[in-house]
């Protein structure tokens, strides 16, 4: 009884650990594409627009793990 | 008026020839490139009509290998998650989110080495020094400079690796706002000082001609 109850503590607080990580990620993500997005606006280099593009997988990466970590936790 | 405009770009025209005549095109322009002399791929934000660039610097590619050998690493250490007992007696779900969170974690460090590299800019123009520093993902810093305020230009070559891999570090001494520009891990050090001091000469020489833009 005690052992599931300690269990289901241990879970909640996992569960409330990688959505907050997932969140602040989500965010960190946002502001790297948008580094990224300035950066290659003040140079421009003609392969560019594939380090942009890599910002922007990572970016929906992070929605993803956020709406996983939302939906399946 | 026309005339006299006309006249400034025939004399820019001649001096960027002068430079070409000076200067042998080397490297290539693709997206891992350290070292190009007059790529026409590359331009910057605040770039001057007729102002060409003369040469491009990144520090030189190989200063990338430690990052990419740890995201290897942290790739492989996934594989060994589920031998660790916290991990291992997790339910699936648990399990998926956070072996996803892990890969996000890698590609999010992977990308921010990446950005660091590919963002670290050094561009020579036929009148200025334009360093691109990106210091981390919230901070960047663009220093410019004249050709006309060059009054010292160095390069060291140090370490293994550098010996090894013909790279090195440059300083540029200015008597303008920014008293030093400096480039580490470049490749072809020597290159870029002579580079660097053709075009000081070849600035001096339309100055004494009268020709300055």
């Amino acid at each position: 009884m005690i052992d599931q109850a300690i269990a289901n503590y241990l879970f909640i607080m996992i569960r409330i650990l990688v959505t907050a990580m997932a969140v602040v990620y989500t965010i960190f993500a946002v502001l790297m594409s948008r580094q990224i997005g300035q950066m290659t606006e003040a140079v421009k280099m003609k392969d560019s627009g594939i380090i942009l593009m890599l910002g922007y997988v990572h970016l929906i990466f992070a929605i993803l793990v956020l709406f996983l970590a939302l939906t399946m936790l | 008026m026309n005339e006299i405009y006309t006249s400034g770009v025939k004399e820019a025209k001649k001096s960027i020839e002068k430079i070409r005549d000076l200067i042998e095109k080397r490297g290539s322009e693709s997206l891992f490139t350290a070292f190009a002399t007059f790529p026409k791929t590359i331009c910057f934000g605040q770039q001057e009509e007729g102002e060409e660039v003369v040469l491009f610097l990144r520090q030189h590619f190989v200063i990338n290998l430690p990052w990419m050998i740890l995201v290897l690493l942290a790739l492989v250490v996934q594989a060994f998650f589920p031998l660790f007992p916290p991990f291992a007696n997790l339910p699936g779900n648990y399990q998926l989110v956070i072996t996803l969170m892990w890969y996000l974690l890698v590609f999010g460090f992977a990308l921010g080495k990446l950005m660091g590299w590919f963002f670290n800019i050094f561009i020579l123009t036929d009148e200025r020094v334009i360093d691109v520093d990106f210091i981390n993902l919230f901070m960047r810093k663009i220093s410019i400079t004249k050709i006309d305020d060059i009054q010292d230009v160095s390069s060291t070559v140090s370490g293994a690796a550098g010996t090894m891999f013909g790279y090195g570090s440059i300083v540029i001494q200015t008597a303008g706002e920014m008293p030093e520009f400096e480039m580490n891990n470049v490749p072809h050090p020597e290159e870029v000082v002579k580079i660097v001091n053709q075009l000081v000469d070849e600035e001096e020489q339309e100055k004494v001609e009268g020709r300055t833009k």
